[in-house]
């Protein structure tokens, strides 16, 4: 399998991708990161705006016009919901392993 | 204030700039050839990071400052043609730019590189004929036919007439190579400290 360039995905990418699951803005992606990560993560200006360009860049996310043109507004693009799927299979398949299973299993 | 200071480490430069801010000193504006203009402020609880990005259109610039901005950072210098961004921000816990190793390597890895090119484009432009440096040797840069045979006031004049063309002469090389090998060591610098970030 030709796995994409971003698998695995580092725990930023993941919970940003995570929180563009719906259209939301740059502070309320570092706010609910924070949320889904039980305070664990909290992404920095710099971290989420390069994150943001990586995304753009391998069209995983996309803008998204809104009646406020001031903010710019991002969403998950379909490929970006495939990586997130393939990266949570991978995940899953890791925790398989850990706990003894079967890693012949289909992933 | 006014001050002219020069850095080799953006970190160094970082620290001064913050050490200036916690006397009451708010940087305003910088030169690329170190000069830095500050305004007395009160507030001291305040934090100031450089962070350097490369040649940004008009576009993603206002992407950038937008979505630092709404993190509470304001943008007290730098242009769009400079690669150094200055940032200042109420002190309150969160005061990095960056939060996870890949983007602080990332960052590293962006310096790196250009210095690297500053570096090649300088080692390029040092003056040499048949691969010889030019006018390395101060004496080498008086053009003046003979003038070293001179003896007296005549040889006096001589020098003193050409001294200033020699200087700017010689001068020109040394600050050339001078500047190369400052380049040299920032990218040096900056690639040790992006293997740090890359384990």
């Amino acid at each position: 399998m030709n796995r994409h360039k971003l698998l695995p995905l580092t725990e930023t990418m993941s919970y940003v991708m995570l929180a563009l699951q719906e259209p939301v803005h740059g502070y309320v992606i570092m706010q609910k990161v924070e949320e889904m990560s039980g305070g664990d993560v909290r992404i920095a200006a710099g971290t989420l705006y390069g994150a943001v360009e990586n995304l753009i860049k391998h069209e995983l996310i996309e803008r998204v016009e809104t009646e406020d043109a001031r903010r710019k507004v991002y969403v998950l693009t379909d490929k970006g919901r495939k990586i997130l799927h393939m990266d949570m299979q991978r995940m899953q398949h890791i925790i398989n392993v850990y706990k003894g299973g079967n890693i012949n299993e289909e992933i | 204030m006014k001050k002219f200071k020069w850095f080799v480490d953006i970190r160094k430069e970082e620290a001064w700039l913050n050490e200036q801010l916690k006397k009451g000193y708010k940087l305003v504006k910088t030169s690329s050839l170190g000069y830095y203009q500050f305004q007395k402020i009160t507030d001291t609880n305040q934090v100031i990071k450089l962070d350097f990005q490369k040649y940004l259109t008009k576009e993603k610039l206002e992407t950038y400052i937008e979505l630092y901005e709404e993190f509470g950072w304001k943008r007290v210098a730098g242009s769009r043609f400079s690669s150094v961004h200055y940032w200042v921000k109420e002190r309150d816990g969160h005061d990095e730019l960056f939060s996870d190793a890949p983007s602080t390597g990332a960052m590293l890895h962006r310096m790196a590189s250009y210095y690297f090119m500053m570096f090649a484009v300088l080692l390029i432009l040092i003056p040499s004929g048949d691969g010889k440096l030019l006018y390395l040797n101060p004496k080498a840069a008086y053009l003046t036919p003979g003038l070293w045979e001179r003896q007296g006031s005549h040889f006096v004049q001589s020098f003193l007439f050409e001294t200033p063309f020699a200087f700017m002469r010689f001068g020109s090389t040394w600050l050339l190579i001078i500047m190369t090998l400052f380049f040299a060591i920032k990218y040096t610098k900056c690639k040790k400290q992006e293997k740090i970030f890359a384990e």
